[in-house]
């Protein structure tokens, strides 16, 4: 078991974004997240990596109470890539060192030879060495993603959260991106759990998608059981049509235009 | 070069830029005694009131010159690390203000009268301190500090004291505005050894704790969340760099009265220099606000001989200008 959700409710103040959420993420799965804005789906991470505390339930992290672990505990079990915009003036390779923070000797000033060779081995299998030198704020978005990839591996996880990973990449690094977190998770065994808007993507990727509906957890199997019409146009309110695709048995779903636009509710 | 190489460089180079700037503030003067010709005449066995010039009056100030500056300083570039924001310094959070309004409040009821040569000082301190508890105490919700709040509040909480202090200057007495006024301007005029001790000691007690929290500050960088999933404690970070630099600049407030700017300029220049890693960033602070401070001072103290002026005018006109310069500079090459 890597990561259990018991009954899990949390939210912000007075406002209750997700409610009594159960779920169970086996070491080694490749989980997509999906639903709708505002469905609770990077709260879902955020309670997941104690950035926010459960009102209700626990979460388990390989079978600990996470309220009971340190933050330098859970951050050399758990990586997160974030959803950045930060304009950062910093070198890459120092950008990608960061990660070494929670394993680092805690009172060593200067890097050291583990943690340069760790940085530069996350920068390699992310294909960025050679712009080791270069600021983050020069690189393009698809650089900038690999690159806050590249530190979450530095940090030497076993489980990865990314909050929609390829939002503002254009197909060829949506994919390049996709094709290395599905690369460590068959090599590495890293259990993935990554937020995607693209139902497609998440359809190609995913052997487990979990479907959030305004904070409640809609549906949790593979895609083919979770992308069906009937569910995709409760829960998205937007008719689509599901086609069998050429390449893969993966269900691919197109969107419908009504004419007159969205239907407001 | 790597990474550690240039650190070293610069380190070496600011190291000896503090040491060049404390001679030189130290054989210069409204006495006209330099450094050498005490030395000369104290070998030949002569020249006491030039070495007492140099030991009693100027070195103090030196001394305390590297304290303050080192301090307000090494706080901004804190502060500045902890709510990414270049904004932030112990200036712009109204702990200056409150200082003044402690000084002033002291000075009228007689306070400081009563508790002799460390009256000033005290009062300053327990203004500062009082100012910063209320900050937090303000700006802070369900025990979270936010950084729009506490820039906010800390402005208005600024001008609050200003107004407070002006009115106590229009109804207080000649001889209590004098003391008053002399604080806020800002001197490095404080000779009594044991304060300065005090200070120096406390400042470098206050870069070395710093660096405890070297890797937060760089983890912070990325925003607060971020820094959580790095294994930061975020809120526990917060607080305790908060309460440091509370009491390094309260400390430094309250000796130095209210020195402006060179906790926003020194620090700002210094990322542009040696990069945003705060392992060199800290301590490099804290050289470059010591040798800022001095000269600002030297400059105060000989430019419109024999008037000596107020060196927080002199921080403040140089130190303005210069983040001026630097800001629209910085414009044009493409946004902030």
């Amino acid at each position: 078991m890597m990561i259990e959700l018991r009954h899990v409710s949390c939210g912000y103040g007075e406002n209750i974004v997700l409610g009594d959420i159960t779920v169970k993420i086996n070491e080694g799965e490749f989980v997509g997240v999906i639903g709708p804005n505002g469905s609770g789906k990077t709260t879902l991470i955020r309670v997941a990596t104690k950035v926010i505390k459960p009102t209700a339930g626990e979460v388990l992290l390989e079978g600990r109470d996470l309220s009971a672990m340190g933050y330098r505990q859970l951050a050399t079990r758990v990586a997160v890539v974030g959803t950045i915009d930060r304009n950062m003036d910093m070198r890459t390779e120092d950008l990608v060192l960061l990660g070494r923070i929670p394993l680092r000797e805690r009172y060593r000033l200067l890097d050291g030879k583990t943690d340069v060779d760790a940085a530069r081995q996350a920068m390699r299998v992310t294909g960025l060495l050679h712009l080791k030198d270069r600021p983050v704020s020069t690189l393009s978005s698809g650089e900038r993603q690999l690159a806050f990839v590249a530190r979450a591996l530095a940090q030497e996880p076993k489980l990865l959260f990314l909050d929609e990973p390829t939002s503002h990449l254009d197909i060829r690094h949506q994919i390049g991106l996709l094709d290395l977190v599905a690369k460590l998770n068959r090599e590495k065994r890293l259990t993935i759990i990554t937020i995607l808007h693209d139902l497609n993507l998440a359809s190609q990727y995913c052997a487990r998608l979990l479907l959030l509906d305004r904070g409640t957890l809609h549906s949790d199997g593979p895609p083919e059981s979770v992308l069906t019409r009937e569910t995709i146009e409760k829960v998205y309110r937007t008719p689509v049509v599901i086609l069998n695709g050429p390449s893969s048995s993966k269900p691919f779903i197109r969107p419908v235009s009504r004419e007159g636009g969205l239907e407001s509710d | 070069m790597n990474r550690h190489g240039t650190w070293a460089l610069a380190l070496g180079v600011l190291v000896a830029l503090l040491l060049g700037t404390c001679l030189f503030s130290l054989s210069v003067g409204p006495a006209g005694v330099s450094l050498f010709r005490a030395a000369r005449l104290w070998r030949e066995g002569m020249g006491g009131t030039h070495l007492s010039i140099i030991l009693d009056i100027r070195l103090p100030r030196v001394l305390l010159g590297v304290a303050v500056g080192g301090g307000l300083s090494l706080s901004g570039v804190v502060l500045q690390g902890l709510f990414r924001n270049p904004l932030v310094e112990p200036y712009t959070l109204g702990v200056s203000g409150g200082a003044a309004l402690g000084v002033a409040v002291s000075s009228v009821l007689g306070l400081s009268r009563l508790s002799g040569p460390y009256g000033i000082p005290l009062a300053g301190f327990a203004g500062a301190l009082c100012a910063i508890f209320l900050l937090q105490a303000l700006s802070s919700k369900r025990g979270i500090l936010s950084v729009q709040g506490l820039l906010l509040v800390g402005v208005m909480l600024s001008f609050i004291c200003s107004s407070l202090v002006l009115l106590i200057m229009s109804i207080s007495r000649l001889e209590d505005l004098h003391g008053i006024l002399f604080w806020i301007i800002g001197s490095l005029g404080e000779t009594d050894w044991f304060l300065v001790k005090l200070a120096l000691a406390a400042m470098i007690t206050g870069l070395v704790l710093s660096y405890f929290f070297c890797f937060d500050l760089n983890a912070l960088s990325l925003g607060e969340e971020e820094a959580l999933h790095l294994g930061i404690n975020v809120e526990r970070t917060k607080k305790m760099l908060f309460i440091l630099t509370s009491l390094l600049t309260g400390l430094c407030v309250s000796l130095a009265g209210a020195i402006g700017f060179v906790g926003l300029v020194v620090p700002h220049f210094l990322r542009l220099i040696v990069g945003p890693d705060h392992r060199i960033l800290l301590v490099s602070s804290f050289l470059a606000g010591a040798v800022f401070l001095i000269m600002s001072d030297t400059l105060a103290r000989t430019v419109a001989l024999p008037i000596e002026l107020p060196v927080g005018v002199v921080t403040g006109i140089v130190g303005g200008v210069l983040f001026i310069y630097a800001l629209t500079r910085k414009t044009r090459a493409g946004g902030l």
